[in-house]
C-alpha cells in the first residue's frame, strides 16, 4: 500500500549482476564489509526495486547524489545486500564479494 | 506510560518514539475527525540550547483502516526538514521570536504532508512551518497567538494540520505504577506498600509540566470513512531507512523499516512481554494475531490479583483470580483492543467492531456525536464518545485500562462473571485536571506547551 514502506523480498537473488557494476558503485578505497559509494552503475540501477515517491527528501540527503551501500552478508556464498535510495536488493556473486573483501582489507 | 519509552530499542530513539494517539470526532466541528500522533516524549521545557524537534530522517505516518482488514486504506505521511538561518551562532534564537518568519529564529522545521490512498499518492502541503519550542517569555513572547496559532495550516484538500510542540496531555502516576504496581490511592492494599507501612495518598502526575511533539490533523469524516462503514481504525508509525552512514558526508540508504507504532494506549507498554516489544514495534497491525495470546491472558491481571491480596476487610480480587487461574481467554480485552466492540455488548447500537481481523488499532465510530458533558472514563461510565471509542485528549486511559484488565467489563461478554467490588477502587488517582495546564477547546486541543523559563515552577 505505502510505497515508502515497500519491503524487499529478502533472499531474492540477483544473480547475473556484473562484478564491474558493483565495484563501480562501491568505489575504491572503501573499508570494512559494508561499503558505500557515490557513483551509480546503470546495471545496478536497472535491477533495483522501485523507489517511493515519498522518499525524495532522504534520497537527496545522501551526499547530493545517489549513494548506495553494499553489505556483504556472506563472502563465501557471495551474498550481498545492496541499498540504494530507498530500495534494497539481494545479490549473489562470489567473485564480486571476494573482490570487495580484498578491497576492504587492502 | 501510554507508549513513552515503552520498548528497549525505541526508548533510545526519542524522535521516532510514538507516545500517544488520539482520534475523536471534533467537538467544535462534528463533521470532522481529529487525529493526533505524539512523538518525542518527556520534554523538559528548558532543554536548550538544542530544543526538541521532529526527526528529518524519520517517516511519520498516521494510518486509517476504513474496511476492517487491519491494513491502511489511507495514510497521511509527514516529512520534516530543518533549516538554519544563521550558521554563525550556537543559539536557537538571537532575540525574541515574534512570528514564524522572525529573523531572530535560527533553527526552524518545515514539513510536508502526503496522503496515500487507493488513488495513489498526493502531496497536500509543502514547506509548512512548525512553531518554535516554547522557550520563555523573553524568547517566545505571546507564544499561543503569535507562534502556535499561525502554525495551524490549511492543506490543499481543506483539511487542517499542525505539527509542533504541545503540552503533554497524557497523565499517569508513573513513579508509583512501576514501583511494583503500586497505586497510591489504595497503596495500603498493595502487598509491598502495606509491608512498608505506606498509607493512601493522592496520585502524582509524572508527566506534569513536560512537553511533547504533536502531529495533528483535522479531516472531514467523509474523507476518512467508507460509505456505510462509520468505524475506522487508526494508528501511527515511525520508520527509518535501514542504513545510516555516519561520518564523511553521511546519509541514509535502503527501504524504510518501521521502528515504532501505536494504536491503543498501553498495549506495548503493559501487555506485550519485554522480549517482544521491539518486534511488536516493527510489525503491522494486520499481523497482531501473533500477539493475541498476550491480550487474552494479560500478565497484569495476575499481578493485580497478587499485588492486592485479601487483607482484613478488603476482599481482594477473588473473581478475577478465578478467571486467571482458569486460564480463561479474556474476550472482553480481545474485543476492545483487537477487533472492536460488537453491537449489543454495551448497548444495542453501540459498536466499534471492524471485523474479525485481530489488529491493534484505535477504533473510532465516527457516527457517534461528541458528548456535551464528556466523562474522561469514557464508555465504562456511559460516555460512548470516549475511549475506547477513539480517544480524546483528556481521557483517563490509565484508569480505564487498569479497571478493564481488573475485570470491569468482562461481564459484558461473560454473563457468569461478576466484577470484583474492588475494581471501582482501581485508579492511579489522577484526573483530567492533573496536567499542568488546560486542554484547548479547539484544534489542536492539546494545550500550549510549557515554557522553559517558568517550568518547572518555582517552589
Amino acid at each position: 500500500m505505502h510505497e515508502s514502506q515497500q519491503q524487499p523480498s529478502d533472499g531474492t537473488s540477483r544473480a547475473g549482476m556484473s562484478r564491474r557494476s558493483v565495484l563501480a558503485g562501491a568505489g575504491a578505497g572503501a573499508a570494512g564489509l559494508a561499503l558505500s559509494g557515490l557513483a551509480a552503475a546503470p546495471a545496478l540501477a536497472a535491477r533495483r526495486t522501485s523507489a517511493p515517491a515519498a522518499a525524495g527528501t532522504h534520497q537527496e540527503a545522501v551526499d547530493g547524489g545517489e549513494a548506495f551501500v553494499v553489505h556483504i552478508r556472506d563472502i563465501g556464498r557471495g551474498e550481498m545486500d545492496v541499498y540504494r535510495g530507498t530500495s534494497h536488493v539481494r545479490v549473489t556473486d562470489r567473485s564480486v564479494a571476494a573482490a570487495l573483501a580484498r578491497a576492504s582489507s587492502s | 506510560m501510554s507508549s513513552h519509552r515503552e520498548a528497549p530499542e525505541i526508548s533510545k530513539d526519542p524522535v521516532a518514539d510514538s507516545t500517544d494517539v488520539y482520534a475523536f470526532v471534533s467537538p467544535d466541528k462534528p463533521s470532522t475527525v481529529t487525529l493526533i500522533a505524539n512523538y518525542v516524549p518527556l520534554q523538559e521545557p528548558a532543554g536548550g540550547p538544542n530544543f526538541y524537534e521532529f526527526g528529518d530522517d524519520v517517516l511519520y505516518e498516521i494510518h486509517i483502516d476504513t474496511s476492517g482488514h487491519g491494513e491502511p486504506d489511507i495514510t497521511y505521511q509527514f516529512r520534516f526538514t530543518t533549516e538554519i538561518t544563521n550558521p554563525a551562532t550556537f543559539l536557537y534564537n538571537t532575540g525574541p521570536i515574534t512570528s514564524l518568519t522572525s529573523s531572530a529564529w535560527n533553527r526552524r522545521q518545515f514539513y510536508s504532508v502526503t496522503r496515500v490512498d487507493h488513488r495513489g499518492s498526493r502531496r497536500l502541503g509543502s514547506h509548512l512551518p512548525c512553531p518554535p519550542c516554547n522557550i520563555g517569555p523573553l524568547s517566545t513572547p505571546n507564544y499561543a497567538a503569535a507562534l502556535a496559532a499561525p502554525a495551524v495550516q490549511r492543506l490543499s484538500d481543506g483539511s487542517t494540520v499542525f505539527a509542533g510542540q504541545r503540552a503533554e496531555g497524557f497523565y499517569v502516576d508513573l513513579g508509583s505504577i512501576f514501583d511494583l504496581g503500586n497505586l497510591r490511592p489504595i497503596q495500603e492494599l498493595n502487598a509491598f506498600a502495606a509491608a512498608a507501612g505506606l498509607k493512601s495518598m493522592p496520585g502524582v502526575n509524572a508527566t506534569k509540566f513536560v512537553n511533547v511533539h504533536s502531529i495533528a490533523l483535522q479531516v472531514p469524516i467523509s474523507r476518512v470513512t467508507q460509505s456505510g462503514r462509520p468505524v475506522i481504525g487508526v494508528w501511527t508509525s515511525a520508520s527509518r531507512q535501514r542504513v545510516r552512514i555516519r561520518g564523511g558526508n553521511g546519509g541514509w540508504a535502503g527501504p524504510y523499516d518501521q521502528v515504532s507504532r501505536l494504536g491503543n494506549p498501553l498495549v506495548n507498554e503493559v501487555i506485550i512481554p519485554m522480549s517482544k516489544k521491539d518486534y511488536w514495534n516493527s510489525q503491522p497491525p494486520r499481523h497482531d494475531k501473533q500477539f493475541a495470546t498476550y491480550v487474552a491472558h494479560p500478565e497484569l491481571a495476575g499481578l493485580i490479583v497478587a499485588l492486592y491480596p485479601p487483607a482484613g476487610s478488603f476482599p481482594g480480587f477473588p473473581n478475577l483470580k478465578a478467571v486467571v487461574n482458569a486460564g480463561t481467554a479474556r474476550a472482553d480485552l480481545e474485543a476492545v483492543l483487537l477487533t472492536g466492540i460488537p453491537a449489543g455488548v454495551v448497548t444495542p447500537a453501540f459498536t466499534t467492531y471492524t471485523g474479525p481481523v485481530q489488529a491493534d488499532m484505535l477504533r473510532l465510530n465516527t457516527s457517534i456525536a461528541p458528548s456535551g458533558s464528556p466523562n474522561p472514563l469514557g464508555v465504562i461510565k456511559g460516555d460512548l464518545a470516549g475511549f475506547p471509542n477513539g480517544r480524546r485528549v483528556f481521557d483517563d486511559v490509565v484508569t480505564v485500562e487498569l479497571r478493564a484488565i481488573a475485570g470491569a467489563i468482562l461481564h459484558l461478554v461473560d454473563s457468569s462473571f461478576t466484577p470484583d467490588a474492588a475494581v471501582a477502587d482501581v485508579t492511579d488517582g489522577l484526573t483530567e485536571a492533573s496536567p499542568g495546564g488546560p486542554y484547548l477547546t479547539s484544534f489542536p486541543y492539546l494545550g500550549v506547551p510549557y515554557d522553559g523559563y517558568d517550568h518547572p515552577p518555582l517552589a
